[in-house]
């Protein structure tokens, strides 16, 4: 069965990623549906990266692999503007909108159940870093702050891909898999094979408090260390290779590969090198999750996501906290909501996309709005 | 309470700084640590003041110096006094 429906997929061009009217309603024939997942990517990008040969042995097999397994379909789109990305989304949600409205009369005939519009795309997984299929970048509401200043913060994110009604919420789960430049990361994420060990890791700034309380969420032993004293000599590798990984340091674009704890001077609390983990990490650290023209050797997030991480969950710019204990507002709201979802169950993937949609209500002010959009998934979904 | 203007909010933020965060206070004090003042409207609509303190920390990675800029907003409702206090970090 298996087979014959891949047969079908090849003969509907996914392999080959052309995108046509025709190739979706094969598409949909054969995964006898009509909501379907998205695939996002740019094959010549890869092809130009990572030379033909690895992409067809190694990358594409399992592009398709995850295509299979996920539903969806993969659409290749080759630019620099975030906005083209999204208009080419647009188009092909419109394009399965009107085959579904073709199909109405039948649906009805058929009694069946019709679902929500608005998921007939039921998720979003980009392949590749920003240079494959680059990030939206949307206005910073703090951008007042920097014209005089040499500290540029630009909101990168890719919430914007899966806003379909432009109310400023996703409106379904949107991952990345970067590929750092990293064969191994990328095969090693497109698998997904990760068998987290049990157990809990937390690492706090000894002045954001409320670290102890996110920890708790999903530590019984309130597992969480502080910087200072702590600092990156007192940890090893295996450290962090738990279930669930938490991180509130200080953290820095001129250097990805080292966060800071708070002590005069600022002292480095964890490093690239410590980064090796299957578990689901979240961290909170300023530029936590910024990849653009970085790679695993210098890049915290690039190096657990390359040792296998289930999920790297962090921000773009620079992160705004609470210095007390309180999770209500800013930063630590959107940690905890997260943590309180993944604890009911829930995929990380969507664990991130409740998270998300319920920070939005509530982020008010001009950080808030920052913190709702800075948030990107790294992972499978 | 009604928070009258830029000049009575900054007096309100800064009293919150001084009892909440006395070592951002210290660097005001200390001319370590510059502010200014806005206003805007927030997403829900709400107008807030907002004060910003700014100071650059130095830190060493590997024979390198980074600066990074040291970012606090006080927050305060227009209407209502209500603060709010955001960090870097």
């Amino acid at each position: 069965m298996l087979d014959r429906r891949l047969k079908i997929l090849e003969a509907a061009d996914l392999i080959n990623m052309v995108f046509s009217p025709e190739m979706l309603q094969k598409i949909i024939t054969v995964y006898g549906i009509w909501q379907i997942g998205l695939i996002v990517t740019c094959k010549k990008r890869l092809i130009d990266k990572f030379g033909s040969d690895d992409y067809n042995n190694e990358i594409r097999p399992r592009m398709i692999d995850l295509a299979y397994r996920q539903r969806a379909i993969i659409l290749d789109v080759c630019t620099d503007d975030f906005n083209e990305v999204y208009n080419k989304i647009k188009q092909l949600r419109t394009t399965l909108i009107q085959l579904l409205d073709a199909r109405v009369e039948v649906q009805k005939a058929a009694m069946v159940k019709p679902f929500p519009i608005i998921r007939i795309i039921t998720h979003i997984q980009i392949i590749g870093g920003p240079d494959i299929v680059p990030f939206a970048v949307l206005p910073n509401p703090l951008d007042w702050e920097y014209p005089w200043s040499p500290y540029k913060d630009t909101l990168y994110t890719d919430d914007v891909y899966a806003d379909f009604t432009g109310d400023d919420v996703i409106d379904v789960p949107i991952a990345r898999i970067p590929d750092g430049g990293s064969l191994d990361l990328l095969i090693k994420q497109l698998e997904g094979k990760c068998a987290p060990k049990s157990g809990a890791f937390g690492l706090g700034n000894v002045n954001r408090e409320y670290a102890g309380p996110i920890v708790d969420i999903f530590s019984d032993a309130g597992d969480v260390y502080w910087s200072a004293p702590m600092t990156s000599d007192d940890f090893s590798v295996g450290d962090v290779d738990v279930e669930h990984v938490y991180f509130i340091l200080h953290g820095s674009d001129a250097d990805t590969s080292v966060w800071w704890g708070e002590d005069s001077p600022w002292p480095v609390a964890f490093t690239a090198s410590l980064a090796h983990s299957q578990g689901v990490v979240l961290s909170g650290a300023c530029y936590g999750a910024y990849i653009i023209g970085k790679v695993p050797a210098n890049s915290i997030s690039l190096r657990f996501l390359r040792s296998g991480a289930k999920a790297f969950i962090g921000c773009t710019g620079v992160h705004y906290s609470t210095p007390f204990t309180e999770t209500n507002y800013n930063g630590p709201l959107f940690h905890r909501l997260f943590f309180e979802h993944l604890m009911t169950g829930k995929t990380p993937s969507e664990a991130f996309f409740r998270a998300k949609r319920d920070y939005a209500p509530e982020a008010d002010t001009a950080v808030e709005e920052k913190i709702l959009h800075e948030f990107v998934f790294y992972g499978r979904l | 309470m009604a928070v009258k203007d830029l000049k009575d909010a900054e007096r309100i933020a800064l009293a919150e700084l001084r009892d909440k965060l006395p070592n951002v206070m210290q660097a005001i004090e200390k001319e370590k640590a510059t502010i200014s003042m806005r206003e805007y409207k927030t997403r829900k609509g709400r107008d807030v003041y907002e004060l910003t303190v700014r100071e650059i920390v130095k830190v060493k990675v590997k024979e390198k110096e980074i600066e990074i800029p040291k970012i606090t907003f006080v927050t305060v409702d227009k209407k209502t006094g209500e603060k709010k206090i955001a960090i870097r970090g």
